[in-house]
């Protein structure tokens, strides 16, 4: 078999024409004009093939042919030498290509829909408090200058609304802010800072059970890590299509993440609910004081409900009939 | 493209002849995908592989005169490099963010910070290094002193002048970078001017504002014709006065805005100030000649990048050689006599810095 190449000595970059014969007791000659070289296929390497780059046979002292025919010099070489073409052989053939397409697409999706909540509860849960401290601190700070003004609220109203958190288990972890300008809203940090808005306190028309009832659903959030795990998991999210766009994306990543929130904030807010009821229960509280307030949010404004800051979800029938359930 | 005179630098027995880009995308989808899936498997063990396959791609696939480029690099110290990289990482992480112990994350970020000269001119040295063409090295010699003393003095500059030298800084970059590269024995010189560089960042920033000005008043005039369509009649609250149809193609647009800017600036950036740099590059005789233009430039950014996500990555190997071919169609090169450079004697580098530089994101571009 005969192949045909280019030499470079590797001393110049002159090109020399050349033909390479493979004889049947592994000699190999390289003949060209002025160049007559004779050796054998355990004293050269030829390179992996890659597409269909051309492909160097290393001959000694920094000696180079380049090949253009991979074919060729493969029909050539085959039975004498081996060339290394495992990963040629996977990415040039048309079943593990698109069987990797399968599985990576399935797992891509997967990862969003289920494997990245799952890990980001696990993640969130194995945090160190000092981080999940640290986040809150920082995330309320922003909030509160950001957005939030200072209550309007009476003094001995605070002192009474405050009063219900000594009802709580671990009531020290949790610390209750008092403020207005993001209406009827209430919300917790992953550090135990809570905010009260006073319009959610005008709202619930004296009614303190109700106000319990909120409380303990935003400490619900806060006891199931879900602020956490919506980190985490937009984070992880993130970094995946990072990885797969190159790093183009801060759109896509934005998209994604807030596409996989929307999905799960539906189900932290039924934790959230179960907790709350268990809490009231507890406490002597009655969970329908909850559903009231959901109920009475709904004839408010029937297509903006906010029930929490980050939280934008409807309070629908089914979880009016959740609390209200024995 | 031969036998025309063009450019400042260029004469009229110049024969400028385009690199020729033979890669082609489903050819490298199947490299892509198997790079990604074995990367995944192996837990990013494979993927200093990934890369190397990668860039013997490209390089291989890309002629001049009818010679493709070789990618010599080891993936063996590829490899090393990256863990060594992603080991500091995330010892600073862990003790920062979980240990909360400021010590060991300060004292490794200000390592790091020390480390970064050394590491770009390692990069640089790396990968010219493992870059052939017709069997002789490309080569970097400066040694890291040099990259110490830029970086020292520029970055105060940069302070002190509140950003305005960056064009400066940068020009004397490619002095500091092409001066001290070479191809075979015959070094590479460069004579661009300063205020040439400002000029084209200014053409860049101009060019951008020039679309952002179009885009606003598209903007403006169909959000005057479509908006009696998106105000919700039914609002009870007053302040309310949008439906939320009409704010979520609030959103939608703010981020097609973003999404434009960083496209047009990105475009006219690489093509303006790119051109300038290599056009402005010598390598004795022979001369290059970068002809990339700022609005096909943006074109294929942006329909890349859109490409790539409404097909959740999968366009990327197709995205990748779009783009590849785009450069070297546009990337020209005037060489009177390829065949007489001559080999200069070799020596080993290795691939920390490179890896350095992929890891923290300097784009580093030769």
């Amino acid at each position: 078999m005969k192949v045909t190449g280019e030499y470079f000595d590797g001393k110049s970059s002159l090109a020399h024409p050349v033909e390479i014969t493979i004889i049947e007791d592994y000699v190999v000659m390289v003949a060209g004009e002025g160049i007559n070289i004779k050796t054998t296929l355990d004293d050269i390497h030829i390179s992996s093939r890659v597409g269909n780059t051309p492909r160097l046979i290393k001959l000694q002292e920094d000696a180079v042919i380049h090949i253009g025919d991979n074919d060729a010099l493969d029909e050539a070489i085959s039975g004498f030498y081996h060339a290394s073409t495992r990963a040629h052989k996977l990415e040039s053939r048309r079943s593990v290509v698109l069987l990797s397409i399968v599985i990576l697409v399935l797992g891509v999706v997967y990862f969003i829909v289920d494997g990245s909540s799952r890990l980001a509860k696990v993640v969130a849960y194995n945090l160190p408090a000092t981080v999940e401290k640290k986040i809150g601190t920082e995330a309320f700070k922003y909030i509160d200058e950001g957005i939030l003004e200072a209550s309007k609220l009476k003094e001995e109203k605070q002192k009474e609304i405050s009063a219900l958190f000594t009802k709580f288990d671990g009531a020290k972890e949790y610390k209750l802010h008092f403020r207005r300008g993001i209406g009827i809203n209430a919300f917790a940090l992953p550090s135990g800072d809570i905010v009260i808005t006073d319009e959610l306190i005008e709202f619930s028309e004296g009614n303190n059970d109700m106000i319990f009832g909120v409380l303990a659903h935003e400490i619900g959030h806060v006891k199931r890590k879900h602020s956490m795990q919506m980190m985490v998991k937009a984070s992880m999210v993130g970094i995946l299509v990072g990885y797969f766009t190159g790093d183009v994306s801060t759109l896509a990543t934005t998209l994604m993440s807030s596409v996989v929130q929307a999905k799960y904030s539906r189900e932290f807010e039924k934790e959230a609910d179960a907790f709350a009821k268990e809490t009231m229960k507890k406490s002597g509280v009655d969970p329908k004081n909850l559903a009231l307030f959901f109920e009475k949010m709904s004839k408010k404004d029937p297509t903006h409900i906010e029930t929490g800051y980050f939280d934008s979800h409807p309070a629908n029938q089914e979880r009016i009939d959740a609390l209200l359930a024995p | 493209m031969t036998g025309v005179a063009r450019q400042a630098n260029g004469s009229a027995e110049d024969s400028f002849e385009p690199l020729e880009f033979q890669g082609k995308s489903k050819e490298f989808f199947g490299i892509w995908i198997v790079n990604v899936f074995l990367s995944i498997v192996t837990l990013g063990i494979y993927s200093a592989w990934a890369k190397v396959r990668t860039n013997r791609y490209f390089y291989g696939n890309t002629f001049y005169k009818g010679s493709s480029f070789e990618y010599t690099a080891d993936p063996i110290k590829i490899l090393k490099g990256r863990l060594l990289i992603v080991g500091l990482y995330a010892i600073f992480f862990v003790s920062l963010e979980i240990l909360l112990n400021p010590f060991i994350a300060g004292a490794i970020f200000i390592f790091g910070l020390i480390m970064i000269p050394w590491l770009i001119n390692r990069s640089i040295i790396f990968r010219l290094h493992n870059t052939k063409h017709r069997n002789i090295r490309f080569a970097h010699h400066a040694h890291a002193k040099k990259y110490y003393g830029f970086y020292f003095f520029h970055s105060i500059l940069y302070v002190f002048s509140l950003g305005f030298t960056y064009g400066y800084s940068l020009n004397e970059f490619k002095k500091l970078l092409y001066r001290n590269s070479s191809y075979g024995s015959v070094m590479f010189d460069y004579h661009g001017k300063a205020g040439s560089v400002y000029w084209q960042i200014v053409k860049s920033i101009g060019f951008t504002l020039l679309f952002m000005i179009i885009g606003a008043l598209v903007v403006f005039i169909l959000s005057t014709l479509l908006n009696p369509l998106f105000v919700d009649a039914t609002t009870v609250d007053p302040e309310e006065k949008l439906s939320s149809v009409a704010r979520i193609l609030i959103v939608v647009g703010v981020y097609l805005f973003y999404f434009f800017v960083g496209i047009l600036g990105k475009a006219s950036y690489d093509s303006y100030v790119g051109n300038y740099f290599w056009n402005n590059v010598s390598l004795h005789e022979t001369k290059f000649q970068s002809t990339l233009k700022p609005t096909s430039l943006a074109w294929i950014y942006g329909t890349n990048v859109l490409a790539v996500i409404f097909s959740i990555g999968l366009f990327t190997p197709w995205a990748r050689v779009r783009i590849a071919r785009y450069k070297c169609e546009n990337f020209a090169i005037s060489c009177p006599d390829i065949s007489s450079f001559i080999a200069t004697s070799q020596q080993e580098s290795t691939a920390i810095g490179e890896e350095a530089g992929d890891f923290f994101d300097i784009d580093i571009g030769f």
